[in-house]
């Protein structure tokens, strides 16, 4: 217990807020394995506060206002109870195994980060301290999460079982976690309505917050929440510092979470924007980071620059292969009938990741590679008179029986199933959205093209 | 109706017996009463599991009543304890709590169950008078609250098994239950007034006192009325025969009915659950009774104990449901009743019971041509008595699908939400053959509202088997070709159409609607900025959906066009499929040019229309080389981009 408490006073004299977190950490640290047990051990529930007090209020070492004093001394006994929770194995489950009850932590650690929470508002803790409300935002939503699973994963005796089959759909599998995310939330709106001048809001913590409440929006699906949080952020975007100056960490996440929004959103210009910003600065040796990103990075770039990722950068990432590398191959050999039947197999896993309707729209781009053979294979138009071979150009008519055809063998049909009506239509999409450009002369029955860049960015 | 509850004998000594159970049940060993009354409770249970959707799993487990540890030893929780879970979280669910509340009181159960569980005294526990954790919570916190007890705070241990206090409150409790069944109808409105959950302020205790004023001076009307009139339970037996279930001959609350209550088998087995629900519900109505009589007495903090300790007194056929303040009983009987939004606990004088309910949909099922502001009205009532009753049955799910269906045939998208948002939550209790098609109604509705992203998560929480049936085939193919606004350009529009008109044979076609003609303006404008020098009418008419005779599919009959197939994720067996559509007759043709027509002149695009050889065209070109007039190609965006606009979540037009 001392050893925690010369910790803390050391933080408090030199303003060292990753240490003062390092405080209320609910795991130990690195440098000192037993350190909770210990802690645990050095009071009991009846005597923490007069232990805690001696070493906050009544200890020489330590020169703070006696309101601050207080703040602390109740953060500290709370964290003591919730660290004697977690030390204490109880058969709450009746399994017979005995395990930490992590519905109680979650329980306790919501009153650790609502004392710290009340420190910051009436401004007894200052704004160096703000690794505390990370420390306390992040356990709320793993103590969270441990708790909703434990209640989940029970074994197959005992009466809880019981109850979870009559009583499961009332329980609700992410009690905890929603509740976490209406905490996270509430530490989030205490830093984004900070007034004071910027060298001492609390808007230096929004960022770690709001990843923290991306990732739990996300785990409970609830994505309007999450489009809420980029309000928000739109609303103060004038009063915030520069995203460049917090953390490369959080900058990454928070973009990359903000870029998953806009992509499910389909707003894929602005995601495309934030994803590959994140995936710029994400350190070079976060592997898994680095997947994460481009999973949506790959389909969105596909979408807006119609660019199809180098079979390098697939091979060092296995997992975006085996899911989009048939996709990827398909859509530039122009094979619809392999990119059907991958979008068919992969529907769950796609949807899981809520990309099915990113990666379906890249059918465009692949009929609009199919068109573009069509066009190359159709030869040179004859010269006129007067021109020189410098003149020559590609047949720009072509018969909409040759596309038709295109798209029966790519489509590998056996029988005839395609009417010239289905084709216009692709053509007619390809043309609005400017994948190429020319018309459709109907009544004749042909595809005209532009002479010159009749297919924009592909040079030709 | 009500008026059969007027003028009961109240000085008669029936009362004496009422209240005598009370007394007895107390000095009884907890746990006899708990066997005597699991045997009574059989058929409750199922009613029970109706409700709350037990699985089989549950009700076979516990349908032997007090033996349910020889069936399987391990599960220490006996029926009695899970009653109590069940109160708990029932007062919740039919209760606007809020969330806080909730997970207090949901931490506090298992904190007490945990509890019981480890002392071994899950089986002692006398569960049915034990306070709701809910109740033990509030009683902590007025502890709290009252300087004195601080120190006391059940929270700091949660070995101890937490009794309810015995403490002044009780006092005024025990008073109210002298006087509890003397003026109940009388005074059951004035019950409702009382807010639950607010502590005890000055005003309410002078509003209490005024109560306890009023209700004297309403006793002593009552007594004078009370010689002519039909005794209690005389009343109750008329009522009894009124619902034809014949039994509960015995009063419903003497002695007799805690020790061996009466109840025969059911005549029809088909009709089972209704008598069932009905036994429930006739006893719960003796409490209801007894619950809001004593309420005047009540000022807003009591109102919850009070009613609490009344039941843990009584025999178990009440204290089930009738925990305070919701859900409630009706016992309003004529079937027909319009809505009316409450602003309080409603009052079971006009609510109607489930008998009622279905006879009600009965009536008005024969009434389905009577105009759509009546219907809707009496439907939305019907919603509301099930609601405060907390009835979730299969009947619950019949009434809301129908509902839904109502609602989507005349177009009401506000109504429509309201019940379709309820099921999918009975669904997951009561699989009705129905699902699938609700589940294509919602997908639809998802790609009406442009939430398109949410379908991914509707995919994800289905079975294989309902992914690949007709209608969610359909409803998916739709999301894939539809467009969305934020990117533009996206959606296919002779897919879509071709989905338009080759359909599941329900209600898809009304979702459809909905978005069809926004998809219509954008085809059009895709059609104007890429086919030149002009288009045939009779074109549009084909790809834009105009087309009359539509090819809608039932489930079992459908065969499928090579069109339709190339649509779908999973494809149907090649046997399934017909031959592509013939093209459209001579007539066909004339009445949908014609109808494309009036389309285009609708939106503004008269100017562009031009006849050649005897057919009409649209110019796309015309005005190519005036700068003053806009292009057909403009009309069409501007047009296309405000029925975009206007959609908001719930789907009304803003």
């Amino acid at each position: 217990m001392s050893k925690l408490f010369e910790e803390f006073r050391t933080a408090m004299n030199d303003c060292n807020g990753n240490l003062l977190s390092q405080c209320i950490t609910p795991i130990n640290p690195s440098y000192d394995s037993d350190r909770l047990q210990s802690f645990y051990e050095a009071s009991d529930a009846s005597g923490v506060e007069t232990d805690i007090r001696y070493e906050i209020i009544y200890h020489r070492d330590i020169d703070l206002p006696k309101d601050e004093k207080r703040i602390w001394l109740d953060i500290f006994v709370l964290y003591w109870k919730a660290v004697a929770v977690m030390q204490t194995s109880e058969d709450f489950m009746h399994t017979g195994i005995a395990t930490t009850n992590w519905n109680k932590v979650y329980v306790v650690w919501k009153e650790v980060a609502n004392a710290v929470l009340q420190g910051f508002q009436k401004e007894f803790i200052h704004v160096w301290a703000i690794p505390c409300l990370y420390v306390v935002g992040k356990y709320l939503r793993v103590f969270a999460i441990k708790a909703d699973r434990q209640f989940a994963d029970l074994p197959t005796n005992g009466f809880q079982n019981a109850l979870l089959n009559a009583f499961g759909d009332l329980i609700g599998k992410h009690d905890n976690l929603e509740d976490s995310a209406r905490q996270i939330n509430r530490i989030f709106s205490l830093c984004i309505g900070d007034r004071n001048s910027l060298d001492v809001s609390r808007k230096w913590a929004i960022y770690y917050t709001a990843n923290l409440l991306f990732k739990t929006y996300f785990k409970l699906s609830s994505f309007n929440l999450a489009k809420n949080i980029l309000k928000s952020f739109a609303a103060a975007k004038d009063d915030l510092p520069p995203l460049g100056s917090f953390p490369k960490a959080q900058q990454v996440t928070f973009l990359y979470h903000a870029g998953i929004v806009y992509c499910i959103e389909e707003d894929y210009s602005k995601a495309e924007e934030h994803l590959f910003e994140a995936f710029r600065q994400c350190h070079k040796d976060a592997h898994r980071n680095k997947e994460l990103i481009l999973t949506y990075l790959i389909p969105i770039h596909l979408l807006t620059s119609h660019q199809i990722p180098s079979a390098a950068l697939l091979a060092s990432y296995p997992r975006i292969q085996s899911l989009l590398g048939p996709i990827i191959t398909a859509v530039r050999q122009g094979d619809l009938k392999t990119f059907d039947a991958t979008m068919r197999r992969e529907l769950v896993n796609l949807t899981r990741l809520r990309i099915f309707l990113t990666v379906e729209r890249s059918r465009d781009i692949l009929i609009r590679n199919l068109i573009r053979k069509v066009y190359l294979l159709g030869g040179y138009e004859d010269l006129r008179e007067g021109q020189t071979e410098a003149d020559r150009v590609l047949r720009s008519r072509i018969p909409i029986s040759e596309i038709q055809a295109a798209l029966h063998f790519s489509l590998g049909y056996e029988e005839d199933m395609l009417d010239s009506d289905e084709v216009e239509q692709l053509l007619a999409n390809m043309i609005y959205k400017n994948h190429m450009k020319g018309y459709i002369a109907r009544d004749r029955g042909i595809l005209v093209l532009n002479k010159k860049g009749a297919f924009p960015g592909t040079g030709a | 109706m009500e008026g059969d509850f007027d003028g009961v004998d109240f000085k008669n000594s029936k009362i004496e017996q009422k209240s005598h159970p009370r007394f007895t049940a107390n000095s009884v060993p907890a746990y006899s009463t708990v066997n005597t009354r699991r045997s009574f409770n059989n058929p409750n249970l199922s009613t029970r599991n109706m409700h709350s959707a037990a699985p089989p799993s549950l009700s076979s487990l516990t349908m032997e009543g007090g033996h349910s540890s020889t069936v399987q030893p391990s599960p220490p929780l006996p029926k009695s304890a899970e009653d109590y879970v069940y109160r708990t979280f029932q007062y919740f669910q039919g209760h606007e709590s809020n969330q806080k509340d909730r997970i207090a009181a949901e931490n506090k159960l298992r904190e007490i169950l945990e509890a019981a569980v480890k002392n071994n005294t899950i089986t002692k526990v006398d569960w049915d008078h034990y306070p709701l954790p809910q109740d033990i919570i509030r009683q902590e916190n007025l502890t709290l609250s009252s300087q004195k007890f601080r120190t006391q705070g059940v929270s700091t241990n949660s070995d101890a098994v937490p009794f309810p206090n015995r403490s002044k409150k009780r006092k005024s409790t025990d008073t109210s239950f002298t006087n509890s069944s003397n003026d109940a109808t009388t005074h059951g409105d004035v019950s409702e007034n009382v807010p639950s959950k607010k502590r005890k302020s000055k005003k309410a205790r002078k509003k209490e006192k005024e109560a306890i004023k009023r209700a004297e001076q309403q006793q002593q009307n009552v007594d004078q009325l009370s010689n002519n009139t039909n005794t209690f339970e005389e009343a109750l037996q008329r009522r009894a025969a009124r619902f034809g279930t014949g039994n509960s001959t015995s009063h419903p609350l003497g002695p007799s009915r805690s020790q061996s209550p009466v109840s025969t088998p059911p005549k029809i087995s088909t009709q089972l659950i209704d008598r069932i629900s009905f036994q429930s519900h006739t006893n719960n109505d003796q409490t209801m009774y007894q619950f809001h009589s004593s309420s005047p007495f009540q000022a807003s903090v009591q109102h919850i104990d009070t009613t609490m300790y009344s039941n843990s007194q009584l025999p178990i056929g009440q204290s089930f449901y009738s925990f305070a303040p919701q859900p409630i009983v009706g016992r309003c009987m004529q079937w027909e009743k319009s809505y009316f939004r409450l602003t309080d606990v409603a009052n079971p004088k006009s609510v109607r019971p489930l008998p009622i309910l279905r006879e009600a949909f009965k009536q008005l099922k024969l009434r389905d041509d009577r105009d759509y502001g009546y219907l809707a009205d009496q439907y939305k009532s019907i919603r509301q008595d099930l609601n405060v009753q907390n009835i979730k049955n299969e009947f619950t799910l019949e009434i809301y699908e129908y509902n839904t269906c109502l609602a989507l045939q005349h177009d009401d998208l506000g109504e429509y939400n309201q019940c379709a948002a309820q099921l999918p939550a009975l669904y997951s209790k009561f699989p009705g053959p129905r699902k699938i098609e609700f589940i294509s109604y919602r997908i639809l509705y998802l790609v009406y509202t442009l939430n398109l992203h949410e379908v991914c998560d509707l995919i994800n929480e289905l079975t294989q088997e309902e992914l690949s049936s007709w209608p969610v085939q359909h409803a998916l193919a739709v999301w894939r070709v539809a467009h969305n606004p934020i990117y533009d350009g996206s959606g296919n529009y002779r897919d879509l159409f071709i989905l338009y008109r080759f359909r599941p044979a329900h209600l898809q076609v009304r979702l459809m609607d909905m978005f069809l003609e926004r998809e219509r303006l954008l085809a059009t404008e895709k059609i104007c900025k890429s086919f030149r020098p002009e288009v045939p009418i009779t074109f549009l008419a084909k790809v834009l959906g105009f087309r009359r005779s539509l090819c809608v599919a039932n489930d079992d009959t459908i065969y499928y066009t090579p069109e339709i197939r190339k649509l779908l994720l999973h494809p149907p067996d090649k046997a399934l499929c017909r031959p592509a559509e013939a093209p459209p007759t001579w007539a066909q043709l004339l009445e949908m040019t014609d109808e494309v027509k009036k389309w285009l002149v609708h939106h503004g695009a008269e100017d562009y229309l031009s006849v050649k050889n005897d057919e009409t065209y649209l110019d796309i070109l015309k005005y190519k080389n005036d700068a003053t007039k806009p292009h057909a190609f403009t009309i069409f965006r501007t047009a296309r981009m405000a029925a975009f606009k206007t959609i908001d979540i719930k789907g009304q037009r803003a």
